[in-house]
């Protein structure tokens, strides 16, 4: 059995339009390792979310999704909406980025969580309480049986965080999918979500896709990172290789443009132009009209993935290192 | 120093079904003019309604503002309108600081308008030139804001605060909705035209490296009271207190090696319905006595520049 516990390969998903087809997911490629945190990062609409949403086969109808999709080894694209079912939540869960939006309001949150764990196994009521109080006590939220009868609006950010984390948990799947769990809280709570996913992933055999903007969370979490722009994945490695040799311009001028603490006060760089028109065909490499490094060649082929480091990848023709093995033998198909 | 904005003793009171927040309490800080400040701290620590009840944008609960030497809180609200234009501010998110149906030419203009009575081809013309200040051209003096990305419409926003040349500005979270390469933009924009106006900022932030980045002085504020201020080199270098420290080492580092040093901060914010009788940090402070559950401990000078409240103060290596 593969050790792979999400594999994404070749995906493409287009949003048709009546003006113009949007494609949002090109040729995307990446996987999580069992017991590993991968780190997706990306700025807005580089396709992040959307990635996502197709690993759980949450896009709409309407979506026009393409390649492979394996999560613990079961094909998610095409698939019905029963079989699913059966996948959500048993082996993959996700968190969302805002847990003031994620929660029904008029529910106690207890019940929330209840329903969730029901809904996916037979158990007793009686049970079910039991099994949402450990979870609670998992997730370190103080006082499980009186936060079990709250309502969401008398928790605060990282409470409900802790609940959505339990309800995702309470089902014990293999993946965790989290869409900037951390994004709407605090600093201070951030880093009290970030030990404490840390601890749950050593401790239940879990495994998780962490979507963030935030290179210093990747650098604080996850085990590797995935660099995401206009669709694709432009880089992929370890984090401790990526962050300190990043091999796609991409990557580098990301990096530059995180203030720092302790940094001097010069001017913080930035990185000029802007995302490409994803409704409009891309000719060579989509980060050619923003690279410093760019040459004749980024404008007209897109550059294949070669391997920098034993497993830090990279999409430019820049980058040192061999053409991945699995391009060639895919006949350099992108 | 003479200060353009001093502030002293602000309080806003939110009365509720069950009690009265005390949102602000007993804040006073000066900014002098081409000087930045920033405010810091967590969510409902109250740095929004300190920049609401600068403006008057909702009443204050006791205090005074001066600005240029008038006390705004006392003056009515004809008398208001005209300090507005020398104190103006930025919203945190663009998305819904702009009116979706107006053109940018008339959202940049209609300040314009209605205060110095601009019209037709002159007023076009003060519009394009702000414009041109934040970086914009004049071709988008017909678009609407959702032709725009979230960094040019924050731009659109500062072209806006700018159009009546205030001499400060409140920059509320300026960058908070912005994605990191965008917040780099924004903040070397704001720098350079700080420099080319020698504007006064009054920077709201919960981000302490943008903070970092952009301003002189920075205030920490904890449930409603400043509990630190002072030079940013000096605090973030060797914070005095423990809530300070205890934000600074929060802050993911980007460097992965560095990962173990992440400590979270234990306990949560106590509830502004019933704050205890001490210093409001101590139920979650690693230092806190007996003397700091029963004493709220006053903002004390340190040095010249830095001032703390707290009973025990963290040591730092320049004392």
């Amino acid at each position: 059995m593969s050790d792979k516990v999400l594999e994404i390969r070749n995906l493409n998903v287009t949003f048709p339009s009546l003006e113009r087809n949007v494609h949002a997911i090109r040729n995307c490629t990446l996987h999580v390792n069992r017991g590993e945190i991968l780190g997706l990062v990306g700025e807005s609409g580089s396709g992040k979310s959307v990635t996502s949403m197709a690993a759980l086969g949450l896009l709409g109808s309407s979506a026009r999704v393409k390649g492979n999709i394996r999560v613990v080894g079961r094909e998610i694209i095409d698939r019905s909406e029963a079989e699913l079912q059966e996948i959500r939540g048993r082996k993959v869960a996700m968190i969302f980025q805002n847990p003031f939006t994620a929660l029904n309001p008029f529910f106690q949150v207890g019940r929330q969580v209840m329903d969730a764990l029901l809904n996916s196994h037979f158990m007793s009521k009686e049970e079910a309480r039991k099994r949402v109080f450990q979870a609670f006590k998992d997730v370190r939220l103080p006082d499980p049986e009186i936060a079990f009868n709250r309502y969401p609006h008398q928790m605060s950010g990282g409470q409900l965080q802790r609940v959505m984390i339990a309800m995702a948990l309470v089902c014990e799947p293999e993946l965790l999918i989290a869409d900037e769990p951390t994004t709407a809280l605090d600093v201070t709570v951030q880093a009290q979500i970030i030990l404490l996913l840390r601890e749950l992933v050593a401790k239940k055999n879990l495994s998780i896709l962490f979507i963030t903007h935030d290179l210093g969370v990747v650098a604080a979490l996850c085990d590797r990172v995935a660099v995401m722009y206009a669709g694709m994945v432009v880089e992929s490695g370890p984090v401790v290789d990526v962050l300190a040799t990043p091999s796609h311009p991409y990557t580098s001028a990301l990096m530059k443009t995180v203030p720092a603490l302790g940094q001097t006060k010069d001017d913080l760089s930035y990185i000029p132009g802007q995302v490409p028109d994803m409704s409009v065909p891309i000719i060579g490499c989509a980060f050619a009209e923003r690279c410093t490094k760019v040459s004749e060649v980024c404008h007209k082929q897109a550059p294949p993935r070669r391997a920098v480091l034993t497993d830090q990848f990279s999409f430019c023709h820049n980058a040192s290192g061999p053409v991945a093995l699995d391009e060639i033998v895919a006949g350099g198909r992108l | 120093m003479n200060a353009l904005l001093s502030v002293k003793n602000l309080q806003k009171v939110y009365p509720t079904k069950v009690g009265m927040i005390k949102a602000v309490d007993d804040v006073s800080f000066d900014v002098a003019a081409g000087e930045t400040v920033a405010l810091v701290g967590e969510s409902g620590c109250g740095k929004s309604s300190i920049a609401l009840s600068l403006l008057q944008l909702i009443s204050s609960d006791g205090g005074t503002v001066h600005f240029d030497g008038t006390d705004f809180t006392s003056l009515s609200d004809q008398q208001r309108q005209q300090f507005r234009k020398k104190l103006s501010i930025v919203f945190q998110n663009p998305f819904s600081s702009l009116n979706p149906k107006m053109r940018v030419r008339d959202i940049v203009g209609e300040p314009l308008k209605t205060v110095f009575g601009l019209k037709g081809s002159k007023l076009e013309e003060r519009v394009a030139q702000h414009l041109r200040d934040v970086g914009l051209g004049r071709e988008h003096l017909k678009r609407y804001p959702h032709e725009f990305s979230g960094g040019q419409r924050q731009r659109i926003a500062i072209a806006r605060a700018l159009a009546l040349e205030p001499r400060m500005l409140i920059l509320d979270e300026p960058t908070a909705a912005l994605d990191v390469s965008v917040q780099a933009q924004v903040l070397n924009l704001l720098k350079e035209l700080q420099a080319k106006h020698g504007l006064s900022f009054l920077f709201i932030s919960h981000n302490l490296a943008t903070v970092n980045y952009i301003a002189d002085r920075v205030m920490v504020m904890y449930l409603g009271r400043i509990v630190e201020s002072g030079p940013v080199h000096s605090i973030f270098s060797s914070p005095a207190h423990p809530y300070t420290q205890a934000l600074l080492a929060s802050i993911p580092s980007l460097d992965p090696l560095k990962k173990n040093q992440l400590v979270a901060l234990s306990g949560e914010v106590p509830s502004p319905l019933s704050l205890p009788a001490g210093c409001a940090f101590a139920n979650r402070c690693p230092y806190a006595s007996d003397l700091c559950r029963t004493l709220r401990p006053d903002l004390l000078s340190k040095s010249e520049a830095w001032a703390v409240a707290c009973h025990h103060p963290i040591q730092g290596e320049e004392d």
